[in-house]
């Protein structure tokens, strides 16, 4: 009897073991591949010389040549001042948005998500627009303006990264404790003391994981200071000019290796300032209720509108320019620019598309999986692979997108049969943003108590059955909102993909970046434009399945 | 015998959190594990649960070891504090689960899930989702879901501590009905005393990972075993004593008889006097009797039907205090306040010695 019955429990033990195995494998393997290879073969590179041998050569002729310094120098100011002013005006958006009362507060933070839904340099490409050699004021107003540089580098990152910050901080402020605050005025605090020494205190590893974050973003941002950066070298520029102008790997791998380390240490600056970030709210906390004040509130949205109307202006600049016959001597409207003629026309967008659906799909089945596994399968292994997973935030785009070339790009390596295809594209994209992707996959995970499987497991439910039942079901909108996040980054994103494309596989954001060298502005601009109808369309589709579905407190905007 | 639990040990790194503990729980009882957090009381549910493996010792149930066998085949219906209700599911879908999983006939889980409802009075709720419900109501559909695949035994871990007073009490009646008119044994986790002593048939009082004392609801408050199981049930009162000859201990100036040793007697050891607040009385009398010392009123606190006195006493530079209890009627006839020096008699047969 006892034997009649041990069989098939044993048989359902082990099989149950192989799909935990599997798992395991199937979320280590590709990390392993995709993340930790080409990094190892970048790090290698830069210690082989030309000529085959090892050595720190490559570091010292890079650090004794005076014009290089001056890059690295050109990159920490602009980075610096850049992190600076955007945090500043996005504690102060986010302060707005969380804790006065202006009228049209989803308005306003939509227009200030734009950025998010373009490629880096369509900043860049509206400063041009406005304040460039041919641009509309110095044609207007005879003037001399010079915007390429420093400031026009400065003024475009800032903009890229406000929304990233504007985000962090919202999230920061979002949480308040009522109690505190009334404490706080019964002792006579005035409002200016009570914001120093409560809402700032409160709010102080928010905002110090949004510097480091946005110090990453802007140090690494590509795009912009290729299209604004004029004389001004910067490393993110510097790094393709030596891989993609003078075809100097191994200098490349040097750049990469120094541009690894700033956003390396503000990566893991921000992990440890975010491990202490808890507990501020308790069971017991009342939330803040936000009392009109009129001077303080109009004070808020005569802020708020003035930032948004900046915005705006460079962004329809962009958009109003795709429309402009020749921009700006003939400013007669045109649906010609559309008819994109060279770096062969619509293909790109179309490539686009499939490579950020591709990505959406399989960054959905991957990030999910290497969650599940870390979160739920503890074991020996997954530390490590957490490690792998969260390692990409400190890996910029165009570090990454190198190590794909000296890791797959040799007949040897199994991955050269698809290097070259819109898959690798795919594969790159989502384990360029596999940190945040991981993030989003995580946070819905925690959503499922873990004592919603042991409920099942009492209850006589498999490992399977409890996945098919119980655990899809819940996170399915949190996996469709980390597909748009896929799907919205692969269609705005060119330092990861720039040394990946080829011409039979161009991306639209690439070609962004090739209309504007060659001078073909209005078609840049009305390929940027595309860009974000596509962009901006997928996310209101998206809202609306939520709707159809009820589905509540699932942000597709992250 | 239902279950025998064998020299159970469970190790959480450098803690042990379960040692060696050995259990006979009796087919159609309620036991219940009682213990501080931390005690290991979860830890060795979840091991009967088959939510933690074993480290060393075994699970028998009827002389078959489950110790290897995963949880899901054990068929034992657990109910966690947290609800765990599943949020995508309906109230009639979370009941159905357990019977889906044991593939039943559709018209028979309609039939079972309609007679589980009905037997927590929430007939009416089936087609709700449970953030539609209470949390007495959410926990009376775990109830329900735990029961439905008729299980061999029913795990409760704290199913009460995330509901409020008033409900608590009425679900523990509930509860314990349940669980009478079934006749199936259950074993629920609790830190609530009062849950404890209300509902269970045994109480299993656990400290640090092992049992201190196994008995009846009234055996572990009458007659506590050790220093711990007396500080832990109920109120009690400790003063520092010396031991004497013959059955009494030195309190101050007096010799005090006691009736209940659980140390060795003997001369001069320093040991721990325990009386219960509802136990110490008022002398009146005048005459000087065996077991009175005379205390001041340092506080009184007035409860409703009951007033608590705090008393103090100093011998040698040490002041002692005590708590004691008295009806308000005793309190209006003595017209006692803060202050007065009072007699205090210490039933011989009520005062437990226990070692320092």
């Amino acid at each position: 009897m006892a034997l009649t019955i041990k069989w098939p429990e044993t048989v359902s033990r082990i099989s149950e073991r192989h799909i935990k195995i599997g798992m395991t494998l199937a979320a280590a393997v590709p990390l392993t591949i995709f993340i930790l290879y080409p990094l190892w073969a970048i790090l290698k590179l830069s210690f082989q010389h030309t000529d085959g041998s090892w050595g720190v050569d490559n570091f010292s002729q890079y650090f004794s040549d005076p014009g290089f310094v001056k890059i690295i120098s050109n990159s920490f100011t602009v980075s610096i001042s850049a992190t600076f002013v955007t945090i500043i005006l996005a504690y102060t958006f986010a302060y707005a948005m969380r804790r006065s009362s202006i009228p049209f507060k989803p308005l306003w933070s939509f227009i200030a998500m734009l950025p998010l839904f373009s490629p880096s340099l369509v900043q860049a490409l509206g400063f041009q627009l406005l304040l460039g050699r041919n641009g509309v004021i110095n044609r207007t107003f005879g003037t001399e303006l010079d915007i390429y540089g420093f400031w026009g580098i400065f003024l475009s990152i800032t903009m890229y990264a406000l929304p990233h910050a504007i985000l962090m901080l919202s999230a920061a402020l979002a949480v308040a404790d009522s109690r505190l605050y009334e404490s706080a005025r019964m002792l006579g605090g005035s409002n200016w003391r009570i914001f120093w020494t409560v809402t700032l205190p409160a709010t102080r590893y928010g905002l110090m994981s949004a510097v480091f974050i946005v110090f990453t973003i802007v140090i690494t941002d590509f795009g912009n200071p290729m299209v604004i950066g004029g004389n001004y070298g910067v490393l993110a520029t510097e790094i393709y000019n030596q891989v993609s102008g003078q075809a100097n790997f191994n200098l490349g791998a040097v750049i990469g290796i120094i541009l690894l380390l700033p956003a390396g240490i503000a990566v893991i600056v921000e992990r440890w300032v975010s491990r202490h970030q808890s507990t501020a709210i308790t069971d017991g906390s009342v939330p803040l209720v936000i009392k009109p004040n009129r001077l303080f509130d109009s004070l808020m949205l005569a802020f708020v509108v003035l930032l948004c109307s900046s915005v705006l202006v460079i962004i329809g600049t962009v958009v109003f320019a795709s429309f402009v016959k020749l921009w700006p001597y003939n400013m007669s409207l045109t649906l010609a620019n559309y008819d994109v003629d060279v770096q062969g026309g619509y293909a790109p967008v179309w490539t686009s598309i499939w490579m950020s659906c591709l990505t959406a799909v399989l960054g959905i089945i991957m990030v999910t999986i290497a969650a599940f596994v870390i979160h739920k399968l503890a074991n020996s292994l997954t530390k490590f692979l957490y490690f792998l997973s969260i390692l990409p935030a400190a890996v910029p785009g165009m570090v990454l997108g190198l190590g794909y070339i000296f890791a797959f790009n040799d007949p040897d390596n199994p991955v050269y049969m698809i290097y070259g295809t819109v898959l690798l594209l795919a594969i790159n994209t989502i384990y360029h943003y596999h940190a945040q992707g991981f993030l989003i996959a995580t946070t819905s995970l925690k959503q499922i108590s873990s004592t919603f499987d042991e409920a099942s497991a009492m209850l006589g439910g498999s490992f399977l059955y409890t996945m098919r039942k119980i655990t899809l079901p819940i996170i399915w909108p949190a996996m469709i909102s980390l597909g748009v996040f896929f799907f919205m980054r692969a269609m705005v994103t060119l330092a990861g993909v720039i040394f990946l494309v080829n011409p039979s596989n161009n991306l639209a954001a690439v070609s962004v970046l090739l209309l504007d060298d060659a001078g073909e502005t209005s078609q840049a601009a009305a390929f940027s434009t595309i860009i974000m109808v596509v962009v901006i369309g997928v996310l209101v589709v998206s809202q609306g399945i939520f709707r159809f579905f009820k589905v509540r407190n699932v942000s597709l905007i992250s | 015998m239902f279950l025998n639990l064998q020299n159970i040990t469970k190790r959480f790194g450098d803690l042990v959190a379960v040692d060696s503990v050995d259990l006979n729980i009796v087919e159609g009882e309620l036991i219940c594990f009682l213990g501080p957090s931390g005690c290991g009381k979860t830890t060795l549910l979840r091991m009967i649960a088959g939510l933690e493996t074993l480290d060393s010792g075994d699970i028998l149930q009827n002389g078959e070891n489950l110790a290897k066998m995963p949880e899901r085949d054990r068929n034992f219906g657990m109910v966690f504090q947290s609800y765990s209700l599943f949020p995508n599911m309906t109230i009639g879908k979370n009941v159905a689960y357990g019977l889906e999983c044991r593939k039943w006939e559709r018209h028979q889980i309609d039939s079972r899930v309609d007679e589980m409802l009905a037997l927590v009075n929430l007939e009416d709720q089936v087609g709700k989702i449970p953030s539609q419900l209470s949390g007495g109501q959410q926990q009376r559909v775990a109830l329900a879901r735990a029961l439905a695949p008729k299980p061999l035994a029913m795990l409760l871990d704290e199913p009460l501590s995330a509901l409020d007073a008033k409900v608590r009490s009425a679900l523990r009646l509930e509860i314990r009905k349940l669980q009478q008119g079934l006749g199936i044994t259950t074993i629920m986790v609790t830190h609530d005393q009062e849950e404890a002593l209300t509902m269970a048939d045994r109480v299993v009082v656990m400290n640090e990972g092992a049992i201190v004392q196994v008995g009846s609801p009234f055996e572990i408050y009458d007659d506590p075993s050790t220093s711990f199981v007396a500080d832990f049930i109920g109120t009690m009162n400790f003063l520092a004593v010396t031991t004497l000859d013959d059955g009494a201990v030195r309190l101050g100036g007096a010799a005090i008889k006691c009736g209940k040793w659980s140390i060795g007697t003997g001369l001069d050891k320093a040991a721990r006097l325990a009386v219960r607040p509802e136990d110490i009385r008022i002398y009146i009398g005048s005459t000087p009797l065996q077991n009175v010392i005379e205390v001041e009123i340092d506080w009184i606190e007035f409860l409703g039907s009951i007033y608590r006195l705090n008393l103090t006493f100093e011998f040698d530079g040490k002041k002692q205090g005590l708590k004691s209890e008295l009806s308000s009627t005793l309190m209006r006839e003595l017209r006692l306040s803060v202050g007065d020096y009072i007699s205090i008699l210490l039933p011989e047969e009520h005062l437990w010695v226990y070692s320092q």
